[in-house]
């Protein structure tokens, strides 16, 4: 209650002063309350469910590879050095490992042969669900009283969540990158089912892969300031069973989070048609 | 569940995305209006009217809407019509009927080609509604300097040289804010979502999104310029009000984003309000002096239509437009050379021509692309 007491005392004077945060008074933002403060009063629960609304962003390899594996480099991006070689990292593989079918691992080992080339991730691609999850960038959930909005920095890329009026995943017409999402509470972790996919996306860096499968996603409160993540990915077609994966989401704390644009296509421009211009790319 | 017609065909060049077609096996009832959209909003006709609430209480904007009843709206007012802001009952008459005539031939007629259509119809003489005189103020002497030949991109002639030589619709990157909500043939929608402590506007074309903070927090350090610039929006009663700058200079005001560059000084004030269930109106003030010779304003009203859903736009997954067009260049280029050498006459340069590639003659290959995968499964 105190903490409660002291952040609207924090809010008053942050209208008052109509400037908060580093631009503003720098003793001001030294504070923690000051920092609730420019992010604005947070209600524990939105129309009676957990309050999720914020910046998240996942804080470990997965975007490497989802099953973890030593530190190493990239032998053909021996012009970075130091600047680009994967980190060492844990599975978030249940289990530690895909259950691939046969032929399935044959073509992620073919896709991680042909990285970075063939990943969609390097021409910008949208880049699916869960993969849009666990990127090295930020996203937003942005929660009311209906249908959820989650829009993440990489590609500029957003989705829908329904929480009424959910689709039937026969009556899909099209797939889409991100797919289509339906939520419902249960308790207090947000079960949100995703289907109709784009397929032949990949789900990390190392090739990892799917050809139309279905994710069941769980956002469970942790604290306020985190989320226990839980995707369980479902693909008879490529995997021998279904499988899951599962770390926390962090809350950005700055107070001046929110997300910026990273308009990708622009990156990725020169290696797609780089050949075709007036004086090529090589 | 329904889905808009639509198709993805612009300037002669393919671009990719999602075709989805449904054939109107059933006529639909075409209803000419009488009475102009406007006035029927509920806070027109019932001045006490709330806009509904979300459950923290600010006014709810939250739903999928488009300016396709915008279609017949001119963004800039015929100048014969100087300041007079309605068009007279013979003139909205005659609108209605076009309205009606246009929805017939998209909903009950057109099979392949179609476009988007609004279901209401408005007397608005244009969507600027300041300066008096409706019309968007000259552009100064720093924005004509501004203009280039290449600014309309593949709606042009080219050459495609440079990836600067398309514009930023050809390549997918964005329409800009009012480039995104100017009514063009199709890809209208965009959808509000709200939070306690945001609002999200997502455009249906190119699947653009921005995040309007609502917080006292100034925006963005200055370094960090954007395409959709760096909004912050408040509440002004019933009004949300979003001021954005932190522009990177490189989007045009225009339907979809194409024209002259504004500056990077551009000060965008938008204020949209419920004005009725199915009804948001907006309005968005360009303050630019670098680049007009007076702030003006345009009005529009965001509207909900029936069936409509938004599909994600995907456009760069799969366009075509910037390698077709920097490869039809290279390659007239290449025949250039050759009849050079050969001594031949110099070949036409078909991109000149105002389409370059035919209308396809298959239309199932581009109607429900997965069709094929879903019934696999």
């Amino acid at each position: 209650m105190r903490r409660q007491h002291s952040l609207a005392a924090a809010l008053a004077s942050c209208v008052l002063l109509a400037a908060c945060g580093p631009a503003g008074d720098s003793t001001t933002t030294a504070s923690g309350d000051a920092a609730q403060a420019a992010s604005g009063a947070r209600p524990a629960r939105v129309n009676g469910h957990p309050n999720l609304n914020g910046v998240w962003q996942a804080l470990n390899t997965a975007y490497w590879n989802l099953e973890g594996g030593a530190a190493h480099a990239f032998p053909e991006q021996w012009r970075l050095g130091a600047l680009f070689a994967a980190p060492a990292g844990q599975s978030v593989v249940e289990g530690g490992t895909i259950p691939y079918l046969p032929e399935a691992l044959e073509q992620r080992d073919k896709n991680r042969a042909a990285w970075p080339a063939n990943d969609p991730e390097t021409k910008c691609y949208r880049a699916g669900i869960p993969r849009s999850t666990y990127m090295p960038y930020p996203f937003q959930i942005v929660q009311g009283d209906g249908d959820m909005m989650f829009v993440y920095e990489y590609a500029t890329s957003n989705r829908t969540v329904r929480m009424a009026n959910h689709l039937d995943p026969k009556e899909v017409l099209v797939d889409q990158w991100l797919g289509w999402s339906n939520g419902r509470w249960e308790g207090d972790t947000l079960v949100v089912d995703v289907f109709g996919q784009i397929r032949d996306t990949w789900l990390d860096r190392a090739g990892n892969h799917h050809n139309g499968m279905t994710v069941e996603e769980r956002y469970t409160p942790m604290t306020e300031n985190h989320i226990w993540y839980e995707a369980t990915i479902t693909d008879p077609r490529t995997f021998a069973r279904p499988w899951k994966i599962a770390m926390p989401l962090y809350r950005r704390m700055e107070p001046n989070a929110e997300i910026f644009e990273y308009k990708c296509v622009e990156f990725a421009e020169p290696l797609l048609y780089g050949e075709l211009l007036k004086e090529p790319i090589k | 569940m329904q889905s808009s017609k639509r198709v993805l065909v612009r300037g002669g060049l393919w671009v990719a995305g999602i075709a989805v077609g449904v054939s109107a096996a059933a006529q639909v009832p075409i209803v000419v209006a009488t009475t102009p959209a406007e006035d029927t909003a509920a806070a027109v006709v019932d001045p006490n009217w709330k806009a509904p609430r979300t459950s923290w209480g600010h006014p709810s904007l939250e739903g999928v809407y488009s300016t396709d009843d915008m279609r017949s709206v001119p963004r800039d007012r015929p100048e014969e019509i100087e300041t007079r802001e309605k068009l007279t009952p013979e003139e909205f008459a005659k609108r209605a009927q076009d309205d009606a005539n246009e929805r017939d031939r998209v909903l009950n007629t057109s099979s392949y080609s179609s476009n988007s259509v609004g279901s209401r119809t408005f007397g608005w003489t244009s969507q600027v509604i300041d300066p008096p005189n409706g019309r968007i103020p000259p552009l100064s002497a720093e924005g004509e300097a501004r203009r280039r030949p290449n600014d309309r991109g593949s709606y042009g002639a080219g050459p495609f040289d440079t990836f600067e030589d398309f514009h930023l619709y050809d390549r997918c990157i964005t329409r800009g804010i009012l480039g995104s909500a100017f009514a063009v043939v199709y890809g209208n929608g965009m959808r509000i979502a709200q939070s306690p402590d945001s609002v999200v506007i997502s455009y249906e074309m190119l699947a653009d999104s921005r995040i309007i903070p609502l917080v006292p927090r100034p925006h963005a350090q200055d370094s960090i310029k954007q395409y959709l610039g760096n909004s912050r929006g408040y509440w002004d009663g019933d009004t949300l009000v979003v001021e954005t700058k932190n522009f990177n200079g490189r989007t045009s005001i225009g339907g979809n984003g194409i024209g002259v560059r504004h500056s990077d000084q551009l000060v965008l004030t938008e204020r949209l309000r419920r004005v009725d269930p199915n009804m948001i109106e907006y309005r968005a003030t360009v303050d630019d002096p670098l680049t007009y010779t007076a702030p003006w304003t345009v009005r529009m009203m965001w509207t909900t239509q029936p069936g409509y859903e938004i599909f994600e736009y995907s456009c760069h997954e799969a366009n075509r437009a910037v390698a077709g067009g920097l490869g039809g260049e290279r390659n007239y280029e290449e025949r250039v050379r050759e009849a050079q050498a050969k001594g031949l006459p110099i070949p036409e340069r078909l991109a000149s021509q105002p389409n370059l590639s035919p209308l396809p003659t298959d239309e199932a290959a581009f109607i429900n692309i997965n069709r094929e995968e879903h019934e696999r499964q």
